[in-house]
């Protein structure tokens, strides 16, 4: 069983790795279809012609693992009878969820780390709280994001997005619960536009914790 | 968590956003940025004496050994009858047997058994092509 497992694990890895080599760009309607029918929104049979054509569509195939994962990270963020109720009907909560969860989806996607369930895994009492008011507004030479820290030897993963979602930065491997934007990194955002950040760390056990979607102004 | 507060006052509960927009944007975002970090990281490999910004760590050898599997993979599933196709392609995408029926609209029942026909299929396509993986 464990050969069977691991001459699975194999042929997933092939399978997927292929997504690393293809130069083609899924379009945007492509993308949207993937959305709809991951959320369920799309009928069973043209769902079904999408699975078709990810058998021999590698970048397909690599845009819908990435919505999957969302759609789990999403999930294991929302009550359990929400859920039932969301896959027939609303997706409005999904892009709440979908806000919260960018960073850590993020990481999930690149780091492809061993442990991909635990991402909103809460370690023992650490939570990560902004240091920064919500909604304050911060210069563009000194913004600096800080966050409570945690145990030693804590890692920090931050992702900044504009409110539209259009990542500013992506830090990782952070030792210390701050971080300084570059303003260069700022200059197309729009004075009093609003920064959502959030932070994901890797305890010392290796245990990982996310946080919440903060706000700040840029002034 | 504030912006599901903020644009909660509709009366209608927890609804932050009131369309899939987001969403979609989201997703979006990521597929691009995947695609941005490879090519830098691509580009980082190409120039001398960079630090690339990431590297992967897999050996060279047995990246193209995994893309031969890959290729072969796809060859495979091609000849594949389109049920089992299907259920493959989602046990191969990370799909649990549950997940996989949710998406193609399938008992579940039904759908382990083409995974594991079609698993099967597909290991003895690849060994009639010389590979043991």
């Amino acid at each position: 069983v464990t050969d069977r497992h691991a001459a699975d694990d194999k042929l997933r890895e092939a399978f997927q790795g292929l997504g690393e080599t293809s130069e083609k760009q899924p379009s945007p309607e492509e993308l949207d279809r993937i959305w709809q029918a991951v959320s369920g929104a799309l009928p069973a049979a043209e769902r079904q012609e999408l699975v078709d054509r990810m058998a021999s569509d590698p970048a397909l195939a690599e845009a819908w693992r990435v919505a999957h994962e969302l759609w789990r990270a999403a999930a294991a963020e929302t009550p359990a009878a929400t859920r039932a109720r969301t896959w027939s009907s609303s997706t409005s909560w999904l892009a709440a969820a979908a806000v919260l969860i960018i960073g850590v989806a993020i990481a999930v996607v690149f780091q492809r780390s061993p442990s991909r369930d635990d991402t909103f895994r809460q370690g023992g009492s650490y939570v990560i709280e902004s240091l920064v008011q919500p909604e304050a507004t911060l210069p563009r030479d000194a913004f600096r994001l800080r966050w409570t820290p945690g145990p030693q030897d804590s890692r920090y993963q931050v992702t900044v997005t504009t409110e539209d979602l259009r990542v500013l930065t992506t830090a990782s491997d952070l030792t210390m619960a701050e971080l300084m934007l570059d303003s260069g990194l700022l200059s197309g955002v729009a004075p009093g536009a609003r920064v959502l950040w959030q932070v994901s760390a890797t305890l010392p056990g290796g245990e990982n914790v996310g946080s919440q979607t903060f706000v700040v102004r840029v002034q | 968590m504030q912006i599901v507060d903020r644009q909660a006052p509709d009366g209608e509960g927890n609804r932050p956003f009131a369309s899939s927009y987001l969403y979609k944007v989201t997703h979006s975002v990521l597929v691009d940025e995947i695609r941005r970090v490879r090519r830098r990281r691509e580009t980082d490999l190409e120039e001398p004496g960079v630090e690339p910004a990431a590297v992967t760590k897999q050996d060279p050898e047995r990246l193209t050994a995994s893309r031969e599997i890959g290729r072969a993979i796809q060859d495979c599933l091609s000849r594949m009858s389109r049920e089992r196709r299907l259920a493959v392609t989602l046990h191969l995408q990370g799909h649990s047997v549950p997940e996989a029926a949710t998406v193609l609209d399938w008992p579940a029942k039904r759908t382990e058994n083409l995974v594991y026909r079609g698993l099967a299929d597909l290991r003895e396509c690849l060994v009639s092509k010389g590979m043991h993986p």
